[in-house]
C-alpha cells in the first residue's frame, strides 16, 4: 500500500523537480532578520521546523515530537490569498511517547497551501490541519493532537538564544555547493502546558529543542540516511550531533557533533574528532527495519578538553514514525543520556534515525 | 415404558396420513402439484425480486455521499446548493485544535461531446492532497495513484476514472476525452484507473474524479457542493464528536448551511423516489395475492377429491383434528417448497429488474448507480415467512372443510360446490365495500421523514378484492343465462348449466381470475388517466417552437446549465424571435429537495403561457411574478409542493438563496406532471440576482416562415453540447419517459394474469374430475371426447367472462383508489380518470382465447376418465 502513496507523491512533486535550477541555496554571510526569518522561505525548496521535548507530570515523563515540513513546488511562488495553492505541500508529523503505558501515538498529515495549511513568510505562523506553530510574544504556541488519542497544548520559551549551525554560517550536507541549509536552533526551551491523554487532561511541564531547516537539497547520492541526536545536558549546556551515513559505512566527512556551551557558544567538532558507535539493534515489527537504538557516541568535552562517552538509552524501543504521509519511515524518540564514565545519566536526548527502512536520499534530493 | 406405544401410534397415524393424503396424491398428480409450487415460487419471487432490485436500485446512491471520504461523520451541505470557499477556510479556523478530517467535494454536470444524453457525466472534485490523510480515518483505504509522468496536483484537464468507465467508453489511462464541465469544452486526460473496491458500490461509469482546485477551474464555478467530516478514531472519539458537533453547528447556524449525518442526506435524497418505489413492493404482491386464490382452489378440490378417503379415515378412528393438521401440513410444506423455489428465482429476477428500475429512478428523481443484487439473511426469511404464511393461510378453509364434514355426507360422492360456501353470502361483500369506502376516505399516512402512504387507499384497495370474491356470484345466473342463448348446442347449454348454480370452486375461481384483471385493468387506467393528463398537460405547457437544454436537465441533482454568453448569443439567430427562458436549481426546504425555478416564461403577453391553476392567483397576466411586495417575493407553487408542504395560497416561507434566505409568498397553485419533488417559481429576474444568470432551459419561438428544423440545425451546430427538440419531438420524448416508467408495471400485470388463467385450467381440471359420473353418462349418451372439450371450452369462457366482468368492474374502482386517492396522496398529482377502451377489449380478448384453449385441452384430456376412477 505504502508503494501507491509514494508514487502519488512522487507524482505531485515531480514539475518541481524539474526546475531544480530555479531553487535558492544557502550561501555565506547571509544574515537573518527576526521575527521574519522564523517564518516560510519559499525560494528554498525545503524547510522544517522541529520541535522535541521531554514534558513531566510529577509522577509521569513523556516524549513528544511536532515538526512541520514545507515542500516547495514552485520556487519562490507563496499562493497565500488561493484556498488550493499548487506551490507548497506542507507534510506535517506528530509523535507522543507514554513510556509508562509502553505506547507510542503519531500521526503523519500532508495538505496543500491554503485552506488547511500555510507558513507565513513574515514572522512563525504555522498551520497543518488543527496543528499549528506560532510565536507568541517571546515565547511560542504548539498545538498537536494525535487522531482522537492525545492532544497537547505547549508554551515554549525559549531559556537559551538562538543558535546558527555551521562553521561559515552555513551547515554543509555535502561536497556540492547547493548541499547545504541553514540551520537555526533553539537549544533549549522551558515548556509548560496541557497533555490530554488516557482519558486524562495533565497539566505538564519540562524542556524542549526545536531547529528550523532550510535548504534546496539536502543529501548526496551515495549518502543514504542519518542518525542524529539533541542532548540537553543537566549542567545546562547542549549537544547537537550527527552523522550522515554513506553506502560504503563510513559517516561522510560533512558529519558534524556540536557543542553549546551555557551562553550558546558553539564548538563544531568533525568526524575525526568524535564517534558515533551503532549499538542496540530494535527491529520495527511494522516495517522490519532494525534501527541501532542505542548508539555509543564518544566526544572531547570542550570545557574540560577530556573524552566523554556517553550512551543514549531509549525511555521505550518502539518509537518508530511508520511514514505514512509521504512514505518515509524512520525512528524518533525520547533517550536518557548514560555518561559510562561515570555511570549516571546526565542529561536527555531526542534521536533521529533514518533511511533503515528506505533509501531517504532518493526521496529528500 | 408407558408412552412408548402412544407416541408410536400417533408417530403411526401421522405418517399414514402423510404418506395416504398427501404424498401419494403428490405422487401421482406431479404435474399439479409441480404447477402449484411453481405458482407460489412465481408469487414469492416477484414479491422478493422488486425488494431487491428497489434495493440495489437506489443503493448506488450511496456511492456518491461515501466514497469520497469513506464513512464520513457529518456532512455540510448549503440548503440553496453552493458552499463558497470562503466557508471552507472560515471552517478550518472554526475547528482551531478540534481534531477533524476536512474533505471539501464539489460536484459538477458534465457531457462526454458527441454522446448526447448518454454521455452525462459527473464530475467530481476533491482535494487529493488532503485525501492522503484519509489514512488516519481508515484502516480500508482504497488507493488512488498517478503514474509518475502525469502529475495531477491542480489540473483542470486531468482525472481518474473507473474501469467501468473505459468499459463504456472505450480506451485506457493516457487516453484523452473531449468533455465539457458546466458547460466549458475540457480535453481531459485519464491519468489513472480507480480502483474497484468490492467492499463498495461499483464505480459508476459516468464518474471523473478530478483535483479539486482544477475541477473548479475547469467548470468555471468556484462553489463545493459539501464537505464531509470525519473524526479522527481514538479514546477520546466521543468526546471530540461532543466538541466537534457544537463547533459545527454554530458554524452552520452562522452561516446558513446544513449539517447532516450522511444517513440522513441519504434519507433525503432517496425519500424522493420512495412514493414510486413503496408503489412497485406493493404492487409486487399481486401476483403473490392472485397465487393465494389458486392454492386455495386446488386444496379445496383435493379435499373434496380426497372425501371418500377421509371418510375411511375417519370410521378408523382418525380424529377431525390429525385430519385438519394434516391438511395444514400439506399447505405447509407446499408453501415451504413455493417459498424455496421462489426465492431462488427470485433472486435470478432481480439481475434482470434491477437495471430497469434504477433507469426510472435515474430518468425522474436522481443519479443512481446499482449495486449488485444481494440476498442477505433477512430479505429472505422475510419472503419465506411471507410464502410460507401465505400459503397455509390459504390452506385453513380447505382444512377446515375437511375435518368438519361428517363422515355420512363425505362418503356420498361426487356432490359438486365442496367448500367455501362462506362466498355464497354477499352480504360479506357489501359489508366489505362499505368498510373499503371508508378507508379510501382516510388521508394518508406520513412517515417521520415525510413520505406520505397512502396506508388508507392500499387497504381500501384490499377489501375491494377482497369484496369481489363475495359479489362475483352474482355474475354467475347472468352469464350462464347469456352463454345459453349464445349458443344454440347441448355442450354449451351444458356448460351453462354447470354455471347456473356455482360452487365454491367456481366462485373462487372466477374470484381469482376477477382479482387479477382488475388489479392488472386498474393499473391500466391508472396508466392511462396519467398518460391523457399528461399529454393535455403537454399539450397546454409546450407551445414554442423550440426547446433547448443543457444535458441531463431531466434529473433533479444535475447541474448542467446555458452559460449567460451562449444563451445570448442564441437569442441572437437568425429566425429566433423571442426566447423565454427557465433557471432551475435544487434547493432545500426544510429537510427536503425541491425545485426553486426562475422563469420569464410568463413576461411576454404575445406568448403568454397559462397554467393549469388549481388555485388561481388574483393576477395571472404577464408579469405577474415580477411585481414584488416589499421584501417578499410573489411565487407559484406545484401541486406536489402545495401538498407535501402542506402549503396554501397566500402561505408565506423562507427560501434558502446564496445571498441568504428571501421571503416569498404563495400566489398561486398550478399542476405540474414534470416532477413530484414540488417546484416553487418565482420571476428570474429575483434569480439572477440571487443566484447567476444562466439558464437551464430556453423556449424558443420562431420568426414567421421560419423552419423550426434549420434553426435547430444551426443551434446544434455552434453549440453541439445542448439538447435542442422541436415542440414535436418533445412531446415524443416527455411520452417515451412516461411509458419507460411504467415498463416494470406491465410485466407485474402479465405475471398475475398468467398465474390467474393457470388457475382457471386447474380448476377446470378439478371439476371434471368431480364430475366423471356425469361425463360417463354424456359419453353413453353418445357425447365424444371433442364434445367434452367443447362442454369445457364453453364453461371455461364462461368462467372468464364473470372472471373478466368482476374484474373489469372491480378495476373501475379501484382506478378510482389509485387515481383520486393514493396517486395525489402519495405524488401530489390531480389526474383525469380515463379507462383505456382498446386495452381493456385486448385483455379480455386475450384471457378468453386463452381461457377457452385451456379448458378445451383440460376438457380433451379428463374427458376419456373413467367412472370409478378416484383420482
Amino acid at each position: 500500500m505504502k508503494t501507491v502513496w509514494i508514487t502519488l507523491l512522487i507524482a505531485m512533486s515531480l514539475p518541481s523537480f524539474a526546475e531544480e535550477a530555479e531553487w535558492s541555496y544557502p550561501k555565506q554571510g547571509t544574515e537573518f532578520t527576526f521575527p521574519r526569518d522564523h517564518g516560510s522561505h519559499p525560494d528554498f525548496k525545503i524547510e522544517w521546523w522541529y520541535i522535541t521535548g521531554h514534558m513531566m507530570t510529577h509522577h509521569r515523563r513523556y516524549g513528544f515530537q511536532a515538526t512541520f515540513f514545507r515542500l516547495g513546488q514552485k520556487p519562490g511562488e507563496v499562493d497565500e490569498s488561493d484556498e488550493f495553492g499548487g506551490s507548497q505541500i506542507y507534510m506535517a508529523h506528530m509523535g507522543l511517547s507514554d513510556p509508562q503505558t509502553g505506547r507510542f501515538l503519531h500521526e503523519e498529515r500532508l495538505n496543500r497551501e491554503g485552506w488547511n495549511a500555510g507558513a507565513s513568510v513574515e514572522d512563525l505562523d504555522l498551520f497543518n490541519g488543527n496543528w499549528s506553530l506560532k510565536r507568541k510574544g517571546s515565547g511560542i504556541a504548539l498545538n498537536g493532537t494525535i487522531r482522537s488519542d492525545a492532544g497537547f497544548s505547549l508554551n515554549l520559551l525559549p531559556t537559551k538564544p538562538l543558535v546558527r549551525f555551521g562553521e561559515t554560517g552555513i551547515s554543509k550536507k555535502g561536497k556540492g555547493e547547493k548541499a547545504a541549509s541553514y540551520y537555526l536552533t533553539y537549544p533549549r526551551m522551558e515548556l509548560d502546558g496541557e497533555l490530554t491523554l488516557n482519558g486524562e487532561t495533565l497539566r505538564v511541564a519540562g524542556q524542549a529543542w526545536m531547529d528550523h531547516e532550510i535548504s534546496s537539497s539536502q543529501l548526496e547520492r551515495g549518502q543514504i540516511g542519518w542518525d542524529w541526536t539533541c542532548i540537553q545536558f543537566e549542567d545546562g549546556r547542549e549537544i547537537m550531533g550527527y552523522i550522515l551515513r554513506t553506502e560504503s559505512g563510513e559517516p561522510s566527512p560533512f558529519s558534524r557533533l556540536v557543542w553549546i556551551d551555557e551562553k550558546g557558544k558553539l564548538t563544531h567538532q568533525t568526524p575525526e574528532e568524535y564517534s558515533w558507535k551503532q549499538e542496540g539493534g530494535w527491529t520495527s515489527p511494522n516495517t522490519g527495519a532494525t534501527y541501532p537504538v542505542k548508539p555509543v557516541i564518544e566526544t572531547t568535552d570542550p570545557k574540560s578538553g577530556k573524552k566523554r562517552t556517553f550512551q543514549l538509552i531509549p525511555i521505550m524501543e518502539a518509537q518508530e514514525m511508520t511514514g505514512g504521509a509521504g512514505g518515509v519511515s524512520y525512528w524518533e524518540g525520547a533517550c536518557d543520556v548514560l555518561d559510562l564514565s561515570l555511570g549516571e545519566v546526565v542529561g536527555k536526548a531526542y534521536l533521529e534515525m533514518t533511511g533503515y527502512a528506505d533509501n531517504i536520499a532518493d526521496k529528500l534530493r | 415404558m408407558p408412552t412408548t406405544p402412544q407416541h408410536s401410534s400417533s408417530g403411526g397415524v401421522a405418517m399414514l396420513l402423510w404418506r395416504r393424503m398427501i404424498w401419494r396424491h403428490w405422487k401421482s398428480e406431479f404435474r399439479l402439484t409441480a404447477l402449484l409450487v411453481g405458482v407460489l415460487a412465481l408469487g414469492v419471487a416477484v414479491f422478493l425480486s422488486i425488494r431487491l432490485a428497489n434495493k440495489a436500485a437506489v443503493s448506488g446512491f450511496t456511492l456518491f455521499t461515501e466514497s469520497i471520504s469513506g464513512e464520513s461523520d457529518f456532512i455540510i451541505r448549503s440548503p440553496a446548493g453552493k458552499i463558497e470557499l470562503e466557508d471552507l477556510v472560515a471552517l478550518r479556523k472554526q475547528l482551531g485544535a478540534t481534531p477533524m478530517g476536512v474533505f471539501p467535494v464539489a460536484e459538477k454536470s458534465g457531457v462526454l461531446i458527441g454522446e448526447g444524453e448518454n454521455g452525462l457525466l459527473r464530475v467530481v472534485g476533491t482535494d487529493l492532497v488532503a485525501l492522503q490523510n484519509l489514512r488516519n480515518y481508515t484502516e480500508s483505504l482504497t488507493n488512488i495513484a498517478a503514474p509518475a509522468d502525469s502529475p495531477m496536483l491542480n489540473r483542470s484537464d486531468a482525472g481518474f476514472v473507473g474501469q467501468e468507465f473505459l468499459d463504456r467508453w472505450g480506451g485506457e489511462a493516457g487516453d484523452s476525452f473531449q468533455v465539457a464541465i458546466n458547460g466549458r469544452s475540457v480535453d481531459l486526460e485519464i491519468v489513472g484507473v480507480l480502483p474497484a473496491d468490492p467492499n463498495r458500490p461499483e464505480v459508476p461509469d459516468n464518474l471523473i474524479l478530478m483535483d479539486l482546485p482544477g475541477l473548479l477551474e475547469a467548470s468555471g464555478d468556484e462553489s463545493l457542493t459539501r464537505i464531509e467530516l470525519r473524526i479522527p478514531p481514538g479514546e477520546h472519539e466521543e468526546k471530540t464528536r461532543g466538541t466537534a458537533m457544537s463547533l459545527l453547528t454554530s458554524f452552520a447556524d452562522e452561516r446558513g448551511l446544513l449539517l447532516e449525518t450522511p444517513e440522513q442526506r441519504k434519507g433525503s435524497i432517496t425519500t424522493m423516489s420512495a412514493a414510486f418505489r413503496l408503489n412497485l413492493a406493493i404492487l409486487s404482491m399481486l401476483s403473490l395475492l392472485v397465487g393465494l386464490y389458486l392454492i386455495m382452489q386446488a386444496m379445496e378440490a383435493a379435499v373434496i377429491k380426497r372425501r371418500g378417503e377421509i371418510a375411511i379415515l375417519r370410521s378408523l378412528g382418525v380424529t377431525p383434528r390429525q385430519i385438519r393438521a394434516a391438511w395444514m401440513v400439506e399447505s405447509l410444506v407446499l408453501g415451504v417448497v413455493g417459498s424455496i423455489s421462489g426465492i431462488v428465482l427470485g433472486r435470478l429476477l432481480a439481475e434482470g429488474l434491477v437495471g430497469a428500475i434504477a433507469q426510472t429512478v435515474n430518468t425522474l428523481y436522481y443519479e443512481t448507480t446499482t449495486t449488485a443484487v444481494s440476498l442477505s439473511g433477512g430479505e429472505i426469511a422475510f419472503s419465506f415467512g411471507f410464502g410460507v404464511v401465505a400459503s397455509v393461510l390459504a390452506g385453513v378453509v380447505p382444512s377446515r372443510e375437511a375435518s368438519t364434514t361428517p363422515p355420512a355426507q363425505v362418503m356420498k360422492q361426487g356432490t359438486a360446490g365442496g367448500g367455501f360456501r362462506i362466498l355464497e353470502e354477499w352480504g360479506w361483500g357489501i359489508a366489505l365495500g362499505v368498510i373499503a369506502t371508508i378507508f379510501a376516505l382516510q388521508p394518508a399516512f406520513h412517515t417521520d421523514d415525510g413520505v406520505a402512504i397512502p396506508v388508507g387507499g392500499y387497504v381500501a384497495s384490499a377489501l375491494i378484492v377482497l369484496a369481489f370474491t363475495f359479489l362475483i356470484g352474482v355474475l354467475f345466473p347472468v352469464v350462464s343465462k347469456g352463454l345459453g342463448r349464445f349458443r344454440k348446442s347441448a355442450m354449451c347449454s351444458y356448460a351453462a348449466s354447470q354455471l347456473r348454480n356455482p360452487g365454491g370452486r367456481h366462485r373462487l375461481t372466477a374470484a381469482g381470475l376477477a382479482a387479477a384483471i382488475g388489479m392488472a385493468a386498474a393499473m391500466g387506467i391508472l396508466v392511462k388517466s396519467f398518460e391523457s393528463t399528461l399529454t393535455s398537460w403537454i399539450e397546454q405547457m409546450l407551445k414554442a417552437d423550440l426547446y433547448v437544454s443543457a444535458p441531463g436537465s431531466n434529473s433533479l441533482v444535475n447541474e448542467n446549465v446555458i452559460p449567460k454568453d451562449t444563451w445570448t448569443r442564441i437569442e441572437a439567430m437568425p429566425g429566433v424571435d423571442g426566447v423565454d427562458k427557465l433557471r432551475r436549481y435544487s434547493i432545500s426546504l426544510g429537510e427536503r429537495e425541491v425545485y426553486l425555478g426562475g422563469s420569464d416564461y410568463h413576461d411576454d403577453p404575445e406568448r403568454y403561457l397559462q397554467l393549469i391553476w388549481l388555485q388561481e392567483p388574483q393576477e395571472t397576466g404577464p408579469n405577474a411574478l415580477a411585481n414584488r411586495n416589499g421584501e417578499v417575493f410573489p411565487a407559484w407553487g406545484s401541486e406536489a409542493l402545495q401538498r407535501k408542504f402542506g402549503l396554501e395560497k397566500g402561505d408565506r416561507f423562507a427560501i434558502p438563496t446564496p445571498q441568504g434566505e428571501r421571503q416569498v409568498e404563495l400566489t398561486g397553485v398550478y399542476a405540474d406532471y414534470g416532477n413530484e419533488t414540488g417546484t416553487i417559481i418565482v420571476h428570474r429576474s429575483f434569480l439572477r440576482e440571487w443566484f447567476d444568470d444562466d439558464v437551464s432551459q430556453m423556449a424558443i419561438y420562431l420568426t414567421e416562415g421560419s423552419a423550426p428544423e434549420e434553426v435547430t440545425e444551426a443551434i446544434q451546430r455552434e453549440f453541439p453540447l445542448l439538447n435542442v427538440r422541436t415542440n414535436q419531438r418533445l412531446r415524443a420524448e416527455s411520452l417515451r419517459i412516461f411509458h419507460q416508467t411504467f415498463a416494470v408495471t406491465y410485466a407485474l400485470e402479465a405475471i398475475a394474469v398468467f398465474i390467474a388463467v393457470s388457475g382457471l385450467g386447474m380448476a377446470l381440471a378439478g371439476l371434471l374430475l368431480e364430475r366423471r359420473n356425469e361425463l360417463s353418462t354424456l359419453k353413453s349418451l353418445g357425447a365424444t371426447r371433442r364434445d367434452i372439450a367443447t362442454a369445457a371450452l364453453w364453461e371455461g369462457v364462461g368462467l372468464s367472462l364473470v372472471g373478466l366482468t368482476g374484474g373489469f368492474l372491480m378495476s373501475f374502482l379501484l382506478g378510482w383508489i389509485l387515481i383520486d386517492v393514493i396517486n395525489p396522496q402519495s405524488f401530489g398529482w390531480t389526474l383525469m380518470y380515463r379507462v383505456p377502451w382498446v386495452s381493456f377489449v385486448a385483455l379480455a380478448i386475450i384471457t378468453m382465447v386463452t381461457a377457452g384453449g385451456v379448458a378445451w385441452f383440460v376438457g380433451y384430456r379428463n374427458a376419456n376418465l373413467q367412472s370409478d376412477r378416484r383420482e
